[in-house]
């Protein structure tokens, strides 16, 4: 599955890499060429309805060495919107079933705290970044960059769609799909892979309910901090009545709005924290996907197995001249021709079956030897960036802690210096 | 009234200025005599109200507070038990005998709906302030601490408040009192023009918003407190969401997570309770300055009235003079008063928030420490930061001992609904790749930063006790979380 179509070199370079190390020492496309995606804008639909709108992103391709022949030309620039990037994602998905792909970001607004949905203005650049990080990240993995279906959605304008559907890629993906809902059950598990998928899910789940209490938090946050404007309002009012406590009032006044000013800068920082975590709660998806296609593979082994076994019994019953309804009613009634026809074509087709079964078990020590390499070199990049991402947050929370404790100090003080 | 004995007992945090008293009471014998009370600087008297009690009695329950009184001019009983009732008689009676004054103003009574919580902490409370500050405005005012009233109410034994203190003839006589100077006028509205006198036009307007700023800053200061004690219900959630995510996932990572969970835990913990006293104090001081734009309202009408010229003799205008003298020296004492009083409240707003974002940022920078540690240093280094750090003393300095609302409604509501569930595989998170030791050692650490938010939030004096379920046990509370 995974050998028959590897249009790439790359992919057909997997008995090469063996570790870890291995992989991380390859070459990328990320050392040759720059990809920034640089501005986004508003088209119309076909229709004619004025509100139909959908937004295109501008990926510019910057090669920065000089000799680098793979890529067509220098410098390029396409535009693509939102869908041609899911197109590329699921053909990876379906094209490198053993690497963990690296996914967009979110499709729909997840774990909002307000209002705004797809057409925000801030959400389109947080997209933007979002799928900029998508391409920096499939460019820096050395299994995927050099596909050349990725390298043309890089830089091919014309028939991109046309070409990618023609493969039939995007009915397989939709086979894969629906195939990967299902819940496979083994006979036999394997019980790194069983862990393996577990961890994801958990990590899933967690991931979830960190984002869910940060919003909650935000939300929570965000409209206490603009509560502080209506303190200073109110101050600046009473210090216009009042004689001695005037001066004293209105400074405070000021401090109470730059509280409520100072929320905003958190908040999008904040949500760039938060867009790290989705992109690694949608990446513990993708790890699932590899368990899973893990599990196909397996099942199909397995399948072959139970095949061989039942031709194999098969062909025993017909060889002791027992196959059939009426040798079973009547006892053996086949002349002893005709059961070794039967039986010498069973041993063909146990032949065949046996064969079939060798290579799919071939194929699942493949995959299974890949896969692991895979997950590995995954999780050392999810360690090091979610624990950055963690430690990201909390010195945004100490940001925000200073800031507010700074402006109520100076609050106290001017407080205290009323007569 | 104090003749039944006592049996339901309502338990509070109370605190006055300058030490902690403790929060049961238990019997009427056996109440503690708590903060001996000090007499201001340049006062001859101090006046406390406190320990509210709900007593039982034949025909109806009731709360009763506790006023204590210490006095240079007149010997007092040690304490002496009030109720509501009391208290209001006391004012009518200080109306009725000081008509040109206004006297400080009661607490209000229960709404309609107030009914049906009357005895509860916060409304106890609140009221427990609002008397106490009540009583004390009336010891520091020049004229009224020599009232009579004002001495029966403090000095009477309970048994005998009700023969002394209910005594008809001398109300009548008041009341009649009250009414010749005033009652005549303000039948008669004036036509013709109103006289503006321009030193109480200007004071009565000043009242006015003064009233108004004063209503709307306790409106936000309530709403300030309850989004803190809604956000500190949140960083709980985080707190639990981290923790969880820090059994998972293992060393560095887990590290990571578990640190996240102890600054949220810390900023949760600075948040718990919300103070009562501006409850009492602000809607008070609004309704006092109210009374004197009333009573200025009246010396406008009697002006009015001498001017109008129908019944322009003398002795109206000794009334006029003799109000407006009384309004002038009593604007000019209570101004100062209530300036310091607004400024005390104000102090107290801020001293709270300044500590709330204290704790909160030494909870993230610990926080902060611990992630960026290095896991085979983290156990010696934490024993080391956790004993600098959270040790009790120095957050017994940061906390100002400030009366405190246990709201114990919102703080049970730490819905673990809206958490999705964690899928129960402990086992499968035991093959992951790391390796135990670095495990164990993230487990210690959040061992050690659960027990030290345990000594953190025992002496901050927020009385939560749900939250001091929620440190005791830490692999308890992991298994809170995988519910179904």
């Amino acid at each position: 599955m995974s050998a028959e179509n590897s249009p790439n070199n790359s992919l057909s370079n997997i008995n090469k890499i063996e570790t870890v190390e291995d992989l991380e020492k390859e070459d990328t496309l990320i050392k040759h060429v720059d990809i920034t995606i640089v501005e986004s804008e508003k088209r119309a639909n076909g229709t004619l309805h004025v509100r139909d709108h959908h937004t295109v992103y501008l990926i510019d391709l910057k090669v920065t060495d000089p000799d680098y022949k793979l890529v067509q030309t220098k410098i390029s620039t396409i535009w693509r919107r939102y869908t041609d990037f899911e197109n590329i994602h699921d053909y990876l998905l379906q094209a490198a079933p053993f690497v963990v792909i690296p996914p967009l970001p979110e499709k729909r607004v997840l774990y909002a705290w307000r209002k705004s949905d797809t057409t925000d203005p801030e959400f389109i650049e947080r997209r933007r970044a979002g799928l900029e990080n998508f391409l920096l990240r499939v460019a820096s993995h050395p299994r995927l960059c050099f596909d050349s279906h990725f390298i043309n959605f890089l830089q091919r304008e014309h028939n991109w769609k046309d070409w990618i559907m023609d493969n039939g890629y995007l009915l397989q993906a939709e086979n894969k799909l629906k195939s990967l809902s299902v819940s496979i059950r083994l006979k036999k598990p394997d019980p790194e892979i069983e862990s393996i998928k577990n961890y994801g899910r958990q990590l899933e789940a967690n991931l979830g309910n960190f984002l869910y209490t940060r919003s909650k938090i935000m939300e929570k946050n965000y409209a206490l901090c603009k509560l502080h404007a209506n303190y200073g309002k109110l101050f600046s009012e009473w210090s216009v009545i009042e004689k001695e406590m005037g001066d004293g009032l209105q400074k405070a006044g000021h401090y109470f709005d730059s509280i409520a000013d100072s929320i905003e800068s958190v908040a999008e920082d904040e949500e760039q924290l938060a867009d790290q975590l989705k992109e690694y709660m949608f990446y513990a998806a993708a790890l699932q996907h590899v368990c899973v296609n893990h599990e196909s593979i397996q099942r199909d082994l397995e399948y072959a197995n139970e095949v061989l076994n039942n031709r194999m019994a098969e062909r025993e019953r017909a060889a002791a001249g027992k196959s059939g309804l009426m040798s079973r009613l009547f006892g053996s009634t086949d002349p002893d021709i005709v059961r070794d026809t039967n039986t010498r074509a069973l041993d063909a087709r146990i032949i065949e079956d046996r064969q079939f079964m060798e290579r799919r078990a071939k194929d699942l020590v493949l995959y299974s030897k890949i896969a692991k390499v895979e997950i590995e070199y995954f999780q050392k990049q999810k360690d090091k960036d979610l624990h950055e991402s963690l430690v990201g947050f909390i010195n945004l929370q100490i940001k925000a802690a200073k800031k507010n404790l700074h402006a109520w100090t100076q609050i106290k003080e001017c407080l205290q210096n009323m007569p | 009234m104090a003749s039944e004995s006592s049996s339901a007992v309502l338990d509070l945090n109370d605190a006055d200025a300058t030490d902690t008293e403790a929060p049961s009471v238990m019997d009427l014998d056996e109440v503690p005599d708590g903060a001996p009370l000090i007499m201001e600087h340049g006062y001859d008297i101090a006046v406390k109200v406190d320990a509210p009690m709900k007593q039982l009695s034949t025909l109806e329950t009731f709360v009763t507070y506790r006023v204590r009184c210490v006095c240079a001019r007149w010997s007092t009983p040690p304490h002496v038990r009030r109720r509501y009732n009391h208290f209001k008689l006391l004012h009518k009676r200080l109306a009725a005998a000081h008509p040109l004054l206004a006297p400080p103003p009661l607490p209000p009574l229960h709404s309609a709906r107030q009914q049906l919580d009357r005895y509860s902490p916060s409304f106890v409370a609140v009221r427990c302030l609002a008397l106490h500050s009540f009583l004390d405005r009336i010891a520091k005012h020049p004229i009224l601490t020599h009232s009579e009233d004002f001495r029966l109410f403090l000095t009477t034994p309970d048994e005998e408040l009700e023969k002394v203190f209910k005594s008809e003839n001398t109300a009548l006589s008041l009341w009649g009192l009250s009414n010749a100077l005033y009652g005549s006028s303000e039948s008669k509205p004036t036509n013709g023009a109103r006289v503006k006198d321009p030193e109480f036009t200007s004071a009565a307007d000043y009242l006015q918003s003064l009233q108004q700023k004063l209503t709307t800053l306790c409106s936000l200061t309530t709403k300030l407190y309850k989004g803190s004690v809604s956000l500190s219900t949140e960083y709980m959630s985080m707190r639990r969401a981290c923790d969880a995510w820090a059994v998972q996932a293992g060393g560095r990572l887990g590290g990571a997570a578990g640190a996240c969970g102890a600054g949220a835990g810390a900023a949760a913990a600075a948040r718990a309770a919300a103070p009562l006293r501006h409850r009492a104090a602000l809607p008070a001081l609004a309704a006092y300055a109210h009374a004197h734009a009333d009573k200025i309202r009246a010396r406008d009408a009697l002006h009015a009235a001498y001017v109008s010229g129908n019944n322009a003799t003398d002795e109206v205008h000794n009334r006029l003079e003799q109000a407006s003298e009384a309004l002038r020296s009593e604007l000019s004492d209570w101004i100062p008063k209530t300036h310091a009083e607004i400024k005390s409240l104000l102090l107290d707003l801020a001293d709270r928030q300044v500590n709330i974002h204290t704790q909160t940022l030494m909870g993230w920078e610990h926080a902060l420490k611990l992630s960026t540690e290095d896991p085979s240093q983290m156990f010696k280094t934490v024993s080391k930061t956790a004993v600098q750090n959270l040790s009790p003393s120095k957050y017994r300095t940061i906390t100002s001992p400030i009366e405190t609302e246990n709201d114990i409604d919102d703080t049970d509501n730490y819905s673990d609904s809206d958490i999705q569930d964690v899928p129960k595989d402990t086992d499968g998170s035991k093959d992951h790749i790391q390796s135990d030791q670095i495990e164990n050692n993230a487990n210690n650490v959040q061992d050690s930063v659960q027990n030290g938010d345990y000594t953190k939030s025992d002496s901050i004096k927020e009385d939560s006790s749900k939250s001091d379920s929620k440190f005791s046990d830490p692999l308890r509370e992991f298994s809170e979380v995988d519910l179904s």
